[in-house]
């Protein structure tokens, strides 16, 4: 039995139905146990007609409206009505052999399977196929007729690019997988179904490829996948919530993406992807943190200026931990260590402010990040409104009304600024926090007390771990086929290896740089 | 086992507490001390402490406050002078930025060793500071005066020690380490830069003086020579450049030459390297300073032809023979007249000949003055600047 079937069952027992329960011959029978297990839902829809005039034998079409397409119903039904026609003098008399015309003549090309089973029968009504029930005779045929209006793939909310793919993730995993699939056209590429959430029956699906995925990852993910108990599944956070290395870290252990690229990358490299049935996000594992500061389009602009852009966003990264912290330790412990001009600047701006510089740095922080919140909320049409107050009200009319020392209102839009650049939302939120901690440490102890924390941040940092593998990987520890890809990316041709703790796989991932070499650079000139 | 990691934890976490940290003061809260002169009174000490008004320093709307705020007090104990500046002011004095010390002149005649261990003890200060001498005033007058540019006396004279150091090497700047080890050291006595004011007038000490062009100025004004801890006197710009020469203390400065009674060359020294050497001559010590100097020609007078080898030879060997000249006249000035080896001369016989220093140790600054002292210079050109021949050079026919 694989690991699935059993998940499979275990979501099976709390429901009241026993498992091993089969249809009865009884089409009536039948037809009132399935109504009866819907609760007499409104949107269970069931035809009963005869398989001929002449014939008493009847036959039963159930679906659920909402989740069946109609135009596939349609065609169906139209078929059934030739196939009547047609095999009307055939001398198709028993039920079984009715069961089998139907079987023949309507699956096509379609994905269809025959059971027996009650819960089955349910299950399969539940993805939203139609199913052929003939009177006294005790198997079902279920057709696959699910289609649910879903938003088109758009370009991505949170993961903007300027160049490369635009496309971005939907909620619907079929096309999700799709996307990924036409991206890596490759026989390798494994797509593994499971169904979590005791009630919503969630679809996911685990999407690796075989032989580059680490078979010790891949195992660890499925048996932790396996242990998950809950009720439902909205989003793939749940998921990553749920199988977490450390369950109270506050930094993500798992890359949420919603870009088609990314994922094929990941995958490319050895990690595995999560998608889940009805979210744009998809989690790939294992991550580690470099993985967070990069972008899609790293690779996609020339290395030496990626390598720049990626180093520049480390630098954001350490702004918005440190600025607000830094800030509050130098101007209330250590007047010492600012330069005397710039002292002076600041002494006179501080000049009749009636708020320590902590409570000002902490005011003027929880206030954009009120702003920062109500802005995600708030209707569309509002924005404008939140963006003047925040903008004007708060920042101009606080600092000439004294409340507020200009140097404050610089430092809280520096880390704003800063804030923003971490490509990874979730990341930048998890700052956001250490950010106000740090503060307080600052306002307590100083810079001793900053550089306390930033240790303890480190310490954190490295005992993480995602899905076993080191979270500050491949700097600590250092791991040399991963080196080339973190702050600096290396050239493709280069960076042959895949990051080793993540892939056993050894081939080369890129071959020589041949299109140019050395010898040839000034050979060819068309003038 | 839970217990230890429990006890563990709690050691670690009692340890963030233990620090020495916990003074908190935020920047509205302070009197941000940039000068403090020290002067001489019947008490003892007479203390002018230069304290920041950053409200107007700072402010974008021109002055209308005057920039400092000056905090005068006279008391017995240095340090409890300084601290009792609080009865004057609101806020606590605070010295991390302190920019300069000013002696006065009277105060440093006696002697400033006795006020140097609280500057060095304290863990307030910073050792960034410069220390300087108030030539024929008092320090209380040098920061009650108002200054342009800066507008804070102590800024600008912080400013003004660095930028002349670094330009044209007139002063030499003296933080509070190297003026201690310099009175540690037998064979070498210290020397501070001397400030005093150009102008003296009323409005001087009023923001009036801002309105002027030529409003009164503090300025500095060579070098004081100590003997030990106390003032002897004062080497002239000029002598203080002499002084620097020697030390090889210049990272730019400008000099002329006189060629053919006619036309003056400048030329821009731009790296000195001096190197001194002891030596016996007639079994008595003597000392060989050896002076190499890189410069330029910055500009000229007449026509003299620079550009030409021969020339150029005649030129550098007229910027030696000036040198050569500055610097004897200081090394006479410090033994005839003050009596006091500036340059560590006697550093150099204690290195070469250990014994014979125990000899002369004690009574060093006497043998100093019978010291032969022998300079050389090697000075080389470096380049001619933008053009070659004086641009009114005209072509000579053939």
């Amino acid at each position: 039995m694989t690991p699935f079937k059993r998940i499979f069952k275990n979501n099976m027992k709390t429901d009241n139905l026993s498992s091993s329960e089969n249809i009865s011959k009884d089409l009536d029978k039948n037809l009132e146990k399935i109504k009866s297990e819907f609760g007499f839902s409104s949107d269970l829809s069931i035809g009963v007609s005869t398989v001929n005039i002449q014939s008493s034998l009847c036959y039963a079409s159930i679906y659920i409206d909402n989740l069946t397409d109609k135009n596939t119903i349609n065609s169906l039904s139209e078929e059934i009505a030739e196939v009547m026609k047609a095999k009307n003098n055939s001398g198709a008399r028993t039920p079984e052999e009715y069961f089998n015309l139907f079987k023949n003549s309507l699956t096509g090309f379609r994905k269809f399977r025959e059971g027996t089973n009650l819960n089955d029968l349910i299950n399969d009504l539940l993805s939203g196929k139609t199913l052929f029930l003939v009177d006294k005779y005790h198997k079902f045929l279920s057709i696959d007729t699910f289609s649910v209006e879903g938003r088109a793939i758009s370009e991505p909310t949170t993961q903007n690019v300027i160049r490369g793919p635009k496309e971005s993730f939907v909620e619907k995993i079929s096309i999700n997988t799709s996307l990924i699939r036409k991206t890596v056209k490759n026989k390798s590429l494994r797509v593994e179904n499971l169904f979590i959430g005791n009630i919503t029956k969630t679809k996911i699906s685990l999407i690796y490829i075989d032989k580059i995925a680490k078979k010790d990852i891949l195992d660890e993910l499925k048996r932790r996948l396996n242990t998950i108990n809950i009720d439902c599944i909205f989003d793939s956070s749940y998921i990553e919530e749920l199988i977490k290395d450390d369950k109270h870290s506050i930094f993500p252990t798992f890359l949420s993406s919603e870009k088609p690229d990314t994922v094929a990358a990941d995958i490319l490299e050895g990690k595995i992807a999560i998608l889940v049935d009805g979210t744009s996000y998809v989690l790939t594992a294992p991550a580690v943190f470099v993985e967070f500061l990069q972008s899609s389009e790293d690779y996609y602009y020339p290395y030496l200026v990626a390598s720049i852009i990626r180093l520049l966003r480390y630098i954001a990264l350490f702004l918005t931990l440190i600025v607000p912290a830094g800030y509050i330790a130098l101007t209330t412990f250590h007047q010492e260590m600012i330069p005397t001009p710039l002292l002076i600047s600041i002494a006179s701006q501080r000049e009749g402010v009636p708020f320590p510089a902590f409570v000002e740095a902490l005011l003027m922080e929880g206030i954009f990040e009120i702003l920062r919140e109500a802005g995600v909320r708030m209707p569309r049409v509002i924005g404008p409104a939140i963006s003047i107050v925040g903008a004007l009200v708060l920042g101009q009319a606080a600092v000439e009304a004294g409340i507020i020392s200009a140097v404050v209102v610089i430092i809280v839009s520096i880390t704003a600024i800063s804030s923003f650049a971490i490509p990874n939302y979730t990341m930048s939120n998890t700052i956001r926090v250490i950010r106000f901690t740090l503060m307080i440490l600052a306002a307590i102890f100083g810079l001793y007390g900053v550089f306390m924390g930033l240790m303890v941040l480190t310490l954190h940092l490295c005992s993480l771990k995602s899905i076993g593998v080191p979270y500050m990987a491949p700097i600590a520890p250092l791991i040399k086929t991963g080196i080339k890809d973190t702050i600096f990316r290396f050239p493709l041709w280069n960076n042959k290896y895949r990051p080793a703790g993540i892939s056993d796989n050894k081939t080369p991932r890129a071959g020589k740089n041949k299109a140019v070499t050395a010898k040839q650079k000034r050979k060819p000139e068309f003038r | 086992m839970k217990l230890k990691k429990l006890l563990l934890l709690f050691i670690m976490i009692s340890a963030l507490f233990l620090n020495g940290c916990l003074g908190s003061r935020e920047v509205n809260d302070i009197a941000i001390n940039i000068s403090i002169g020290i002067d001489k009174s019947e008490e003892g000490y007479l203390i002018t402490n230069q304290i920041l008004n950053p409200k107007a320093v700072a402010s974008k709307s021109g002055a209308s406050e005057s920039p400092v705020i000056i905090n005068t007090k006279t008391g017995t104990d240095l340090f409890e002078t300084i601290r009792s500046a609080v009865t004057y002011s609101p806020r606590k004095l605070y010295n991390a930025h302190l920019r300069t010390i000013i002696f006065g002149e009277a105060f440093a005649k006696e002697g400033v060793q006795k006020v140097l261990d609280f500057f060095v003890r304290d863990h307030e200060f910073r050792t960034d500071y410069y220390f300087c001498v108030a030539k024929g005033t008092t320090a209380n007058e040098i920061l009650k005066t108002i200054t342009p540019l800066e507008s804070v006396s102590g800024l600008e004279l912080f400013d003004s020690i660095e930028a002349a150091e670094k330009n044209y090497a007139p002063t030499k700047s003296v933080k509070i380490l190297s003026l201690v080890n310099t009175l540690l050291s037998d064979g070498k006595n210290p020397v501070l830069a001397g400030v005093e004011i150009k102008k003296l007038q009323d409005k001087s000490t009023s923001i009036d003086a801002l309105k002027e062009t030529d409003p009164s100025k503090i300025k500095l004004a060579g070098l004081g020579i100590f003997k030990k801890d106390r003032l002897q006197g004062w080497l002239s710009d000029e002598e203080s450049k002499g002084y620097n020469y020697i030390t090889g203390n210049i990272t730019d400065t400008v000099g002329y030459v006189n060629v053919d009674n006619t036309d003056n060359i400048t030329f821009e020294v731009i790296k000195v390297k001096s190197k001194f050497k002891a030596f016996m001559s007639d079994d008595k010590p003597s000392i060989n300073v050896e002076i190499n100097v890189l410069y330029n020609i910055a500009a000229q007078t007449g026509t003299f032809d620079v550009s030409t080898e021969a020339n150029s030879d005649k030129i550098r060997r007229l910027v030696e023979e000036n040198l050569k000249e500055l610097c004897i006249s200081t090394i006479k000035k410090a033994q005839t007249e003050y009596k006091s080896d500036i340059f560590g001369f006697g550093e150099e016989i204690h290195r070469t000949y250990p014994k014979l220093w125990a000899k002369l140790k004690n009574d060093w600054n006497t043998s100093f003055i019978k010291l032969p002292v022998n300079v050389v210079i090697n000075a080389k050109v470096n380049g001619l600047g933008e053009n070659t021949k004086s641009i009114f050079s005209k072509e000579s026919s053939g």
